[in-house]
């Protein structure tokens, strides 16, 4: 393609996504049963924040004001039961309450179920990303900065670090995991107690004149990658998702950032080694800057035009795990909705409407998301490929 | 050359192994008792009068009263192997108290002194003297036998230690001492213990197992997992075969003209194109390709292909009369495997072909004089193609993550369909029988590809 095409298609990509970003952001107010604000005698109301019925509002004097789309994902309408073809208008109703999109066979508005189901791709896409991103570029960058031999600790520092480290993983593990199931403080003391690792290491056991030995981090990070690469991905994401005793949103998360950090690690490396040779590099360490400060501020700034295609390329893989998943009928819980599951739904109850819209709605959206990263690879710094 | 052959193949040696150690103790996460889920397949019920004998075979036969690993580091109070309980209830009740930092020791003769002091209920109960009230009381003291709590237990004997029948019976004093001598003997501090288990553990006879081909037997049918893999591993291996076929034969020419014609319309065109296919999620272009092309439903003249779901195989047969016994089915499967890999692989060609032609070399032969179809043929594509070649071997395995869904929708019997359908029901011995051996393929393929790239590549060899 040419330049002007791909700008022109990054532009139509670019207001294609905020359109569905602003849809699932406003799905509450879009989709619902409920009436947005109503007018009675006594005073405006807002329904669809309370827990009350529609009737109670409609038989009253005044007025209602209902969403866009007056179906929620989950209403069963008794007009359009055993899956209504698009366009369908019930009997004896206005076009506001045209299913536009058919129903499925329990009579739930296909549109309303596409507007919900934005929300939760999105929602996973963005949370899995943030999560991968965090693991992923630490450990890719200071394995690219630290590389095999930057890091040196003295014997003391050593000795205390990992038996400190090694004691607390078993008291925490203990304590927390065993005794008292508690991931969640496992993982904040853990975390405590690295920091306060670090710190006691480099105030108090920091002798300038004893010798040091190196941590081999990037041996280690790259070996931890490869363990992750060794694991067909769709595999590890089955066989981790069955050991979370219910299904949750959250666990879909977390599966999938344990699966893609490792883009994010060997990019943030890859760029961290080619940066790491620059002058505003070795100038910053010759002043004496910290190493947190060279990473944070010096280093990422000038490698994240080039995560953001892995940002956008793995937010649009793990709309299409999440489907997939859901698809296969795994990980959601049932009162989530989203788009694999109607699309399952269809091919099981042989609906064309059922597969062709969801999967159209994922479609757009991976396509525009992979538009936006050839888009960002094409005007990044580096274009070799 | 032989050198860094060797040096590879070692380095993967810890790899294979600590992946083997993560789906080892990840399958020991799942929920399930495999021992119980053997006996139902037996035909053995809970409630059979042989039930405790079969279920302490079957126990004992999975090696499951042996050790998880080779080390393990717990608790001082815990007992060096809390798998050799068989039991079930006892094991369960052993594990609650000591997770409430009950010492072990006290746990067991605490078990000891309940189970007689039950065992002599019906004993005290002959007592004609006692009140109904009463008897119901004592009664009712079975529940000692399923404890929600250690509070609930001294609930119910402190509620009949005030009969006098009880109160002087030797095996409810007893009871009571050891209850209390319980209590007493609660942690609240403890000390990490080291225990070395040897080589007689879990992790030790299923990693072996792996080795000699003995995985365990699935707890769905009986069968062993070694046979159910077997075939299964045929059918995702045509799939990776056909695809890789026809994703080359496609994606390389196409790739190699569009770079070769960089900026024309069919460049243009091409990379639109292939962008579209590579951002269609398979299992949509599955199930539209089902429901528009297997059926009479939208006309007959779109009935084109059979619908999926029979893929039975009388005989064992080669792949090559697999691919001709069901090349009517094959075609919509391989239709979605392709489309999804293509727009990579292709667009690696092009953007390699257009690399080289930026090199010094190109331009030599241009002034050279040669004419571009020679320049082409013999200067870019060797040098374009090699990145390309390791690059298929590397991703022959990521190629199977995309088949588990298209076996998934298609009913092919293959390791995808295999694992899932394990998966929903809880077999976990095939299920992680399968991500080890699709974990050592993995790597192994890496392994070729990085030996293939430093074959290819003679500036590796200098490194």
């Amino acid at each position: 393609m040419s330049k002007k095409n791909t700008s022109m298609a990054y532009k139509i990509a670019k207001y294609v996504l905020l359109t569905f970003l602003l849809v699932a952001i406003l799905s509450p107010i879009l989709v619902g049963d409920r009436p947005l604000i109503c007018k009675s005698e006594s005073g405006f109301s807002f329904p669809f924040v309370s827990e009350i019925h529609l009737k109670d509002h409609t038989n009253k004097t005044g007025w209602c004001i209902l969403p866009l789309i007056p179906y929620g994902p989950s209403t069963m309408d008794d007009a359009a039961q055993q899956g209504v073809k698009p366009l369908y208008r019930p009997e004896g109703k206005s076009t506001k309450f045209t299913h536009w999109l058919g129903t499925d066979r329990l009579g739930r508005d296909v549109l309303a179920g596409i507007v919900y189901g934005t929300a939760t791709a999105f929602k996973i896409g963005f949370f899995s990303v943030f999560l991968s991103f965090l693991i992923g570029v630490t450990l890719g960058m200071s394995a690219a900065y630290f590389g095999d031999d930057l890091w040196r600790l003295n014997l003391i520092q050593w000795i205390f670090g990992c038996l400190v480290l090694l004691i607390s993983i078993y008291y925490l593990w203990y304590e927390y995991l065993i005794f008292s199931i508690n991931v969640f403080h496992f993982i904040v003391y853990f975390l405590i107690i690295v920091a306060g690792i670090f710190v006691v290491n480099r105030y108090l056991f920091n002798r300038t004149n004893a010798k040091r030995f190196a941590i081999p981090l990037d041996t280690l990070v790259m070996k931890l990658i490869e363990i992750r690469k060794s694991i067909p991905g769709l595999f590890l994401i089955l066989s981790l998702i069955v050991l979370f005793p219910k299904p949750s949103l959250w666990n879909i998360v977390i599966v999938i950032s344990l699966m893609m950090w490792t883009d994010f690690a060997r990019f943030a490396r890859a760029e961290t080694l080619a940066v790491k040779g620059e002058t505003y590099i070795q100038s910053a360490r010759v002043l004496g800057y910290d190493s947190l400060r060279i990473l944070f501020i010096h280093i990422l700034p000038n490698i994240l035009p080039t995560l953001l295609v892995v940002i956008c390329f793995n937010i649009s893989s793990a709309i299409i795990l999440e489907s997939s998943l859901s698809f296969l009928g795994i990980g959601l819980p049932v009162e989530e909705i989203s788009w694999g599951k109607l699309l399952a739904e269809g091919r099981n109850m042989k609906l064309w409407w059922l597969v062709v819209f969801p999967g159209f709605a994922i479609f757009l959206v991976v396509l525009c998301l992979n538009i936006l990263a050839t888009h960002f690879q094409n005007i990044g710094p580096k274009n070799n490929l | 050359m032989l050198f860094y052959v060797v040096k590879k193949v070692l380095l993967i040696i810890p790899t294979v192994i600590l992946v083997m150690v993560l789906a080892f103790f990840l399958s020991k996460l799942t929920p399930g008792d495999a021992a119980e889920s053997l006996m139902t397949i037996q035909g053995v019920l809970p409630q059979n009068s042989n039930s405790t004998h079969v279920y302490e075979t079957n126990y004992k036969q999975l090696h499951l009263d042996k050790p998880d690993f080779y080390l393990s580091v717990q608790p001082d109070f815990f007992p060096e192997n809390i798998n050799s309980i068989i039991t079930p209830s006892k094991r369960k009740e052993v594990k609650t108290f000591l997770y409430q930092k009950y010492n072990f020791e006290q746990i067991i003769q605490y078990q000891k002194d309940r189970d007689s002091y039950v065992k002599s209920i019906p004993e005290i109960l002959q007592d004609t003297l006692l009140s109904i009230d009463v008897k119901n009381k004592i009664e009712a003291s079975r529940k000692l036998l399923f404890p929600t709590s250690i509070d609930d237990i001294q609930y119910i004997i402190k509620s009949i230690s005030d009969v006098p029948a009880i109160a002087s019976n030797d095996s409810f004093l007893a009871l009571k001492a050891s209850i209390e001598e319980l209590n007493r003997a609660k942690k609240t501090s403890y000390l990490p213990k080291l225990v070395w288990h040897g080589s007689n553990n879990q992790f030790h006879l299923w990693a072996s197992g792996l080795f000699t081909g003995n995985m365990g037997v699935s707890i769905k049918d009986g069968r062993n997992v070694t046979d159910k893999i077997g075939p299964a591993i045929k059918w995702t291996m045509l799939l990776l075969i056909l695809n890789l076929i026809f994703t080359i034969l496609i994606a390389i020419p196409t790739g190699v003209y569009s770079g070769y014609k960089k900026d024309s319309f069919f460049d243009g065109f091409s990379n639109f194109f292939w962008l579209m296919l590579y951002s269609m999620p398979v299992f949509w272009l599955a199930s539209m390709l089902i429901i528009y092309f297997t059926s009479d439903t939208y006309g007959t003249w779109l009935n084109i292909f059979p619908p999926p779901g029979s893929w039975v195989m009388t005989e064992d047969l080669g792949l090559m009369e697999m691919v001709g016994r069901f090349s009517g089915q094959l075609v919509l499967p391989i239709i979605c495997l392709v489309a999804n890999d293509i727009a990579y692989l292709s667009r690696l060609t092009r953007n390699n072909i257009i690399f080289q032609q930026m090199k010094g070399f190109v331009t030599m032969a241009k002034a050279k004089g040669l004419d571009d179809r020679k320049i082409l043929t013999r200067h870019i594509l060797p040098n374009a193609l090699i990145p390309i070649i390791t690059i298929i071997a590397g991703s022959i395995p990521a190629g199977l993550s995309g088949s588990l869904i298209i076996e998934v929708i298609f009913n092919i019997p293959g390791m995808g369909r295999l694992m899932f359908d394990s998966i929903y029901s809880s077999d976990w011995n095939v299920v992680f029988g399968i991500l080890i051996i699709i974990s050592i393929f993995t790597i192994i393929f890496l392994l070729l590809a990085d030996l293939l790239y430093g074959w290819l590549n003679p500036k590796i060899k200098l490194a």
